[in-house]
């Protein structure tokens, strides 16, 4: 046993060093990670899904697409366990340890530089069991100098985003959750995400619209395809793509529609 | 090509912020109609005061830009700013706002035919019928009978939140997506898009890629979206420290001459060089992903 883990550190320890991004694995997730049956949820009278059934299995690393408003932000919420299904279960795994920032409540404090934000204002971080130089890794998220010295308050929508990314992928959790990490990232840092996740050992539920990176990163798609219907599907967003095409034909984007909910 | 038209050039243009941040440097670039150009580069590397100089917005900058006055221009912005008292149909309306003139016209000339005062009066009667004529054979050559459902789609396919709602109510995301609406349906010469691909879903992304790829005009967008910058983009312009470096062919050519450029630049591997060889890699990997775009 202490073989194997001083292998899996090796292995590790090699893999790191080729990345320019690195993401530490967490504890040794077990086989349940999150499974759903039956989940209904609905928002105001809205129908967001009905019938939802699915399991993530370990390593595995789901994308969730579908528009705005679909319910993809609730989903979030009953893995972090905010929200509860009105019907259903949806069980999240007792190995499972948590990587992400609340976009809506999160505590960084107005008066922190980027810098004190991300890091706790030391010049070492410990990510992965091994430490590391703040700056070099704050400056992996495509901040300059001058920018990890502006004030949380000072900053755009997009550096923002980028500093939750950063705060989410140090935290050594084995379930990353993450909304829209593309948005803000220019190719360079796109592509070190992506390289980062691949070798990633834990599990991730991603939310994004960027089909390169789904397909270069997801085994699972979950998609939110209106008239409260979503659909689990094991594969890249390509294939799942082809799916669709097979299943629904060859149509054009529509607005959202919900099924009403009648109590 | 002999009949290629540059409609747009720029010689020695420099951008300068004050006091002294440079985000633009010595740009000499001309841009041909029809041509579909992806811009790439880091934040602040100045992607967006350039779409706004090819604007006409932002006119404080030294050098000389040449454009066809003939040529019309139109910019989707980050945050595009909208009226905020009119509703989504209303600013979407704006995009086609000369066929919306004209089938307000034919409609109040089909009225008149009943005002007895004309209808008494011969002369006035016959410049009637023949300005009915005249908006008729105008609105046929825009096929504007169809305006409604054609609005319609377009909205659907960017999933724009309901005609009715207000603007004053919508998220920055639903703004942009009605801003969006409204550009396409403008059909400007010259296209500029900042981030077009932020706040779609993946299908609108789709959807968008293929109406860019048969846009008549110049497009010229600032995005990071790789499978658009594949599979639209003719020329890929990269911003690297205020600098414009053009590169003709789509994401994947750019990535292999970049590889390369940077294989002989730095001896040692660096590890950008590994990554962008991986990459590529990836890109060439004979896979289902592949397979499947090829039947599109």
């Amino acid at each position: 046993m202490s073989n194997y883990e001083k292998l899996i550190s090796q292995e590790t320890r090699e893999k790191e060093e080729k990345l320019e991004l690195f993401i530490p694995p967490g504890p040794r997730l077990g086989n349940k990670v999150i499974e759903a049956t039956g989940v209904s949820k609905a928002y105001g009278d809205k129908l967001l899904y009905e019938n939802l059934t699915f399991s993530l299995p370990p390593a595995g690393i789901v994308g969730i697409i579908g528009p705005n408003g679909a319910g993809k932000t609730t989903l979030f919420k009953m893995i972090t366990g905010v929200e509860k299904p009105d019907a259903g279960t949806f069980a999240v795994g007792e190995t499972v340890k948590f990587a992400y920032v609340d976009q809506e409540h999160d505590d960084l404090k107005p008066e922190d530089t980027v810098f004190q934000a991300i890091t706790g204002g030391s010049d070492l971080l410990m990510v992965g069991g091994k430490e590391i130089n703040s700056r070099a890794y704050v400056s992996k998220f495509n901040f300059s100098g001058t920018d990890q010295s502006k004030k949380v308050k000072e900053l755009s929508g997009g550096m923002r985003n980028r500093a939750h990314l950063a705060i989410a992928l140090k935290q050594g959790g084995n379930l990353l959750l993450l909304d829209e990490p593309t948005n803000d990232l220019d190719v360079n840092t796109l592509r070190s995400l992506e390289e980062a996740l691949e070798n990633f050992g834990g599990c991730a539920v991603i939310i994004s619209h960027d089909r390169w990176f789904l397909d270069r990163v997801c085994t699972h798609i979950l998609a939110f395809e209106g008239d409260s219907q979503v659909f689990w599907f094991e594969g890249s967003f390509s294939e799942y793509e082809e799916n669709k095409r097979k299943r629904l034909g060859d149509e054009q984007p529509k607005r959202i529609k919900y099924k009403k909910l009648i109590k | 090509m002999a009949d290629e038209k540059i409609i747009f050039s720029m010689a020695g243009v420099n951008k300068i912020y004050p006091p002294q941040k440079q985000v633009l440097k010595n740009i000499y670039l001309g841009f041909y109609y029809g041509a579909k150009i992806g811009v790439l580069g880091l934040n602040g590397s100045g992607k967006s005061s350039l779409l706004r100089i090819i604007a006409g917005i932002d006119k404080e900058f030294q050098g000389e830009v040449v454009s066809d006055l003939s040529f019309s221009v139109g910019l989707l912005e980050q945050e595009p700013q909208l009226d905020k008292s009119k509703t989504v149909r209303e600013i979407v309306e704006e995009g086609v706002k000369e066929t919306v003139a004209l089938l307000k016209e034919f409609e109040i000339i089909n009225e008149k035919f009943g005002d007895p005062e004309i209808l008494e009066n011969p002369d006035k009667m016959d410049k009637l019928i023949a300005r009915q004529a005249e908006v008729q054979d105008k609105l046929d050559a825009v096929d504007a009978w169809g305006l409604d459902a054609k609005l319609d789609r377009a909205m659907d396919a960017l999933r724009c939140p309901p005609s009715d709602a207000k603007i004053e109510v919508l998220s920055g995301g639903e703004k942009r997506r009605v801003a969006l609406c409204r550009l396409l349906l403008q059909e400007p010469d010259v296209l500029l898009l900042d981030e077009p691909t932020n706040h779609l879903d993946a299908e609108s992304v789709y959807w968008l890629e293929q109406h860019l790829k048969q846009y008549k005009g110049t497009v010229i967008a600032v995005t990071h979206d790789r499978y658009f910058l594949d599979n639209v983009a003719g020329w890929i312009l990269e911003l690297d420290r205020g600098e414009g470096i053009p590169w003709k062919g789509n994401y994947s050519s750019w990535l292999d001459q970049k590889q390369k450029r940077l294989a002989q630049e730095e001896k040692s591997e660096s590890k950008r060089q590994k990554a962008l060889e991986r990459e590529l890699e990836w890109v060439r990997m004979p896979s289902k992903r592949k397979s499947a775009l090829e039947q599109l």
